[in-house]
């Protein structure tokens, strides 16, 4: 991608005012888009990013300066510039690189470039077919087709040399019900870090029939109810409650400035014994895997809390550096473009012993939320909410009748304390989370799991 | 900018069968710099470049776009353009145009702040960290204190002859606070984006934060029900730009607007007006020309309640029988053409914020909502968000609540509006540059305990 020389050169040039480390991300990536409206192709996107990006670090000061432009000079050019904006005394010296090239955790076995286009299409016009017929209520069907090969290169100052390819495709089939001048939608969006062999591997007309089943139900759902009550969240997608209520205020991120409410907490009981969780970037084919993070350090399991237990965060270099820990491999980033910091990767609640059906016939009366849409979360505050798209009323430890999305908020300190039920059937769901960095492919998981009492955002009293 | 040759790359579309082609650059420079504890923590320095084109090929449009424009090679560019071109089906079909007309020029660039020195943006960042620490004892940390600005433009070029660029340029400053007292917390955050330096106040930037953190420190939540609510300015702006894309008429025509068929009737209550006009002075969304080249102009889209048009592209147009609006806009030279508004707001009524406490006697003023990317659905027109904000108590604003849910449905909201205040805010541009002054709603749905 770029040679050694020129890469130790800016690293150099980067070090010119004296500061403590350098670093070089440079990314080329290919990008295909296809978009189909009412089963015709109506768009459809080519591309390749290509830039580099340079940090340096001196103390707990960083730069980060990119651009498009890669020839040798200019590269120098900016190091050098943004190297003015820290000042130093000892100048660093770049070491020799120690290369390593990224084995992949998983084979790619048909490169989407590989792939004609007009296979792809054929595949997408199929899972359209799948959800336009599932129900003469089905009025519009949008699908959305992603595939991405990115290559990066990570070199640093301290010698280190990583090159690492991430392969990832992604489909979002959207359903629209509509009747009696009332619209409802209904949405999936399976994605992994595969090659078009992911296909192979998943029924995609089933996910096109599911989005179109959610959409036709909640046309003729009620409002979902109003207050605090217990709810039982559906396993897969479900765990962005987790990342939403824990998960982002352990990236060291908002830890390191001690913002977060699980800063200085290490090794308290912060969660009900049933609870244990994991970030794991290192997953074979997961939507949030990678063989390397993006300061070039191998991807790992990272166990964060433990039956209740906190036992670590999410750390990257420069919030390492200033909470005195080590990097665990979640230096993450969107692009060349940003700065690298501490993300979740593939976030799971670990599976307990509970049975599905426990945790409805424990349940009298409250919410079973099925679907769930994305969140987010004030760090300093522990303040998160979520949305539940589709949703049905638990009566009797029974599920009845369906109900319309609605949000769910709560306190991610109080409510680790209520989760008092895991289920033991752990799944998956894909997401795209939007922090300091950029947006990012991650991963949500978790078994099925029941919340005690959380504040359900519906509109209608009990 | 600078100008980039597309002479030989036009030829050689021609030769390769390309019946029209359109070149597209954005370039942008910016800088920002981030402080903590009265030091510069992280200094950014960006430049962009990209560049997209857009071709027909046997009737169809194909789309290619690179960012390595220093090894461009046209062969390549042109076949992957041709081979997008061939699996397109859309019935409306997208064209190149060029129509000779100048559009009124407005000043989009405000060169005086580019001469002030990085040094003295630096010194308002921490002049806003300072001075947020001196209001209040409560008030714990700024996690988040930033001053940036960033200059770049457009380019089209296409092969029927059209020629225009457009350079513009925008500064923000962003701080958020934390209070603190016992084991509550609060965090409140305040902005200014403007291309004029003199409009940032670093003093009344850190007490807009300050008091929104410590206003809410003694919040508590509240019983579930039906409420009057008056919405912030902030508030309403953010909802009006989540709901924006049921006025593109690219959703309209792809049956995913609830405002289809509504076209001369009424969707709001009569003194509701939104505007979208692109000829703004110092605004973020402002454009002479959209991104097919289609001079902008200010347009109602809600006049006195009635729906007088959705937003247009040249397809979407000549699909409905109109002209463009001059809407036409990529989220970035990545992105194919699509609808976006350009400065895009309600229209201000004549209600102080205190009259509109007034006349509605009892409910909630929502001050903050969360969550805006999940918890609505913009089809259908559904919200359901994390809010906060304060209770309105015969007539006066009393305690502050939090933890609570405001839910409704945008439309019929809109047919609910029972006062418009005068304080239109534009909040942070995203797609298009949205304002809104703060509204009373006849009923909204806010769940608690």
């Amino acid at each position: 991608m770029l040679k050694q020389n020129v890469v130790m050169e800016t690293l150099d040039a980067a070090l010119s005012n004296g500061a403590d480390f350098s670093e070089i991300f440079v990314e080329k990536r290919s990008n295909q888009t296809i978009g189909l409206v009412g089963g015709l192709v109506e768009n459809t996107v080519s591309g390749q990013d290509y830039g580099v990006g340079i940090r340096i670090i001196r103390g707990l000061e960083s730069v980060y300066a990119y651009t498009n432009d890669t020839s040798t000079e200019h590269l120098k050019n900016v190091a050098k510039k943004a190297a003015l904006a820290l000042e130093g005394k000892e100048k660093e010296r770049v070491l020799d690189f120690r290369r390593r090239v990224g084995i992949p955790l998983m084979e790619i076995l048909k490169y989407p470039g590989d792939v004609g286009k007009k296979e792809k299409v054929r595949m997408l016009k199929g899972a359209h077919e799948s959800a336009y017929g599932f129900s003469d209520e089905i009025t519009q069907v949008r699908i959305n087709y992603l595939d991405i090969v990115q290559n990066v290169l990570i070199a640093n100052s301290e010698g280190l040399w990583v090159e690492d390819e991430r392969v990832r495709t992604r489909t979002s089939i959207q359903s629209v019900a509509e009747s009696g001048g009332e619209m409802q939608t209904g949405h999936f969006a399976p994605g992994a870090s595969m090659g078009f062999e992911f296909y192979d591997t998943i029924d995609l007309d089933k996910y096109a029939r599911d989005a179109s089943e959610m959409a036709a139900k909640m046309l003729h759902a009620d409002f979902a109810p109003s207050g605090k009550m217990p709810v039982v969240i559906e396993n897969g997608f479900g765990g962005v409650i987790f990342h939403e209520a824990c998960g982002h205020g352990l990236e060291a991120t908002s830890v390191a400035k001690g913002t977060s409410v699980f800063a200085e907490k290490l090794g308290e009981k912060i969660a009900s014994g049933v609870l244990t969780a994991i970030d794991d970037g290192s997953m074979p084919g997961q939507w949030g895997s990678a063989g390397f993070d993006d300061e070039g350090l191998k991807t790992r399991r990272n166990v964060l809390i433990e039956k209740g237990i906190l036992k670590g965060y999410m750390v990257d270099r420069l919030n390492g550096k200033k909470m005195g820990m080590a990097p665990t491999g979640s230096g993450r980033r969107q692009s060349y473009k940003h700065a690298p910091t501490s993300r979740m990767t593939n976030t799971y609640i670990a599976p307990g012993k509970s049975s599905f059906d426990d945790l409805l016939s424990n349940t009298p009366r409250g919410l079973y939320a099925k679907k769930m849409g994305g969140g987010s979360v004030d760090p300093a505050t522990g303040e998160f909410n979520f949305a539940v798209m589709e949703g049905y009323l638990i009566e009797n430890g029974k599920i009845r009748k369906p109900v319309r999305g609605a949000t769910l908020i709560g306190n991610g300190l109080s409510i680790l304390t209520k989760i008092d039920m895991v289920a033991d059937n752990l799944s998956f769901g894909q997401g795209m989370c939007g922090s300091v960095s950029g947006s990012i492919p991650v991963n949500v998981g978790q078994p099925a799991l029941r919340v005690e009492s959380i504040t359900v955002g519906g509109r209608k009293e009990r | 900018m600078e100008k980039i040759k597309t002479q030989t790359l036009f030829e050689l579309a021609k030769k390769q069968g390309i019946e029209e082609i359109e070149v597209y650059i954005g370039e942008s420079k910016s800088f920002n710099v981030r402080v903590y504890k009265g030091k510069v923590e992280h200094f950014a320095l960006e430049e962009n470049r990209g560049l997209s084109a857009r071709g027909i090929s046997n009737g169809s449009m194909g789309y290619i776009y690179t960012e390595n424009l220093k090894a461009i090679d046209r062969e390549k560019l042109i076949s992957a353009l041709k081979e997008n071109a061939e699996i397109m089906e859309a019935s409306e079909k997208e064209e190149i145009h060029f129509d000779n007309k100048k559009c009124k020029s407005i000043e989009l660039k405000n060169s005086a702040i580019e001469k002030i020195s990085e040094e003295e943006k630096i010194a308002f960042a921490l002049e806003m960290e300072r001075s947020a620490f001196s209001i209040d004892r409560k008030i714990d940390a700024v996690n988040y204190c930033l001053f940036g600005e960033s200059s770049g433009g457009r380019m089209i070029m296409n092969s029927k002859g059209l020629d225009l660029c457009e350079e513009n340029n925008i500064a923000y400053a962003f701080l958020s606070v934390i209070a603190k007292e016992g084991e509550k917390v609060k965090t409140g955050s305040a902005y200014t984006v403007s291309s004029r330096f003199e409009d940032f106040n670093a003093e009344s930037l850190a007490k807009e934060a300050a008091s929104k953190a410590l206003l809410q420190l003694e919040a508590e939540s509240m019983a579930s029900g039906p409420q009057k609510t008056l919405l912030s300015n902030e508030v309403s702006a953010d909802l009006l730009q989540a709901f924006s894309s049921a006025f593109s008429a690219e959703n309209v025509q792809r049956n995913l607007s609830m405002l289809k068929g509504r076209l001369g009737g009424n969707i709001g209550v009569k003194d509701l007006t939104i505007i979208d006009d692109p000829l703004l002075l110092n605004k973020a969304g402002s454009r002479s020309f959209d991104d097919e080249g289609t001079c902008t102009s200010k347009k109602y889209v809600i006049k006195n309640g009635v729906l007088k048009t959705f937003l247009h592209n040249k397809k979407t147009g000549k699909k409905a029988g109109v002209s463009s609006t001059g809407n036409a806009f990529k989220a970035s030279y990545k992105s194919p053409v699509s609808i976006a508004p350009t400065n895009f707001f309600i229209s201000p009524g004549t209600f102080s914020l205190s009259q509109a406490m007034e006349s509605m006697k009892d409910g909630v003023y929502i001050t903050d909502v969360q969550g805006l990317h999940a918890g609505l659905n913009v089809v259908s027109g559904d919200f359901s968000l994390s809010a906060s904000g304060f209770v309105v108590r015969g007539g006066k604003m009393a305690e502050a609540v939090h933890q609570i849910t405001l839910a409704g449905n945008y439309f019929d909201m809109l047919m609910d509006i029972e006062g418009i205040c005068k304080d239109l805010k534009f909040i942070m541009p995203g797609s298009g540059h949205v304002g809104s002054p703060s509204i009373l709603i006849g009923k909204l749905d806010i769940s608690g305990e």
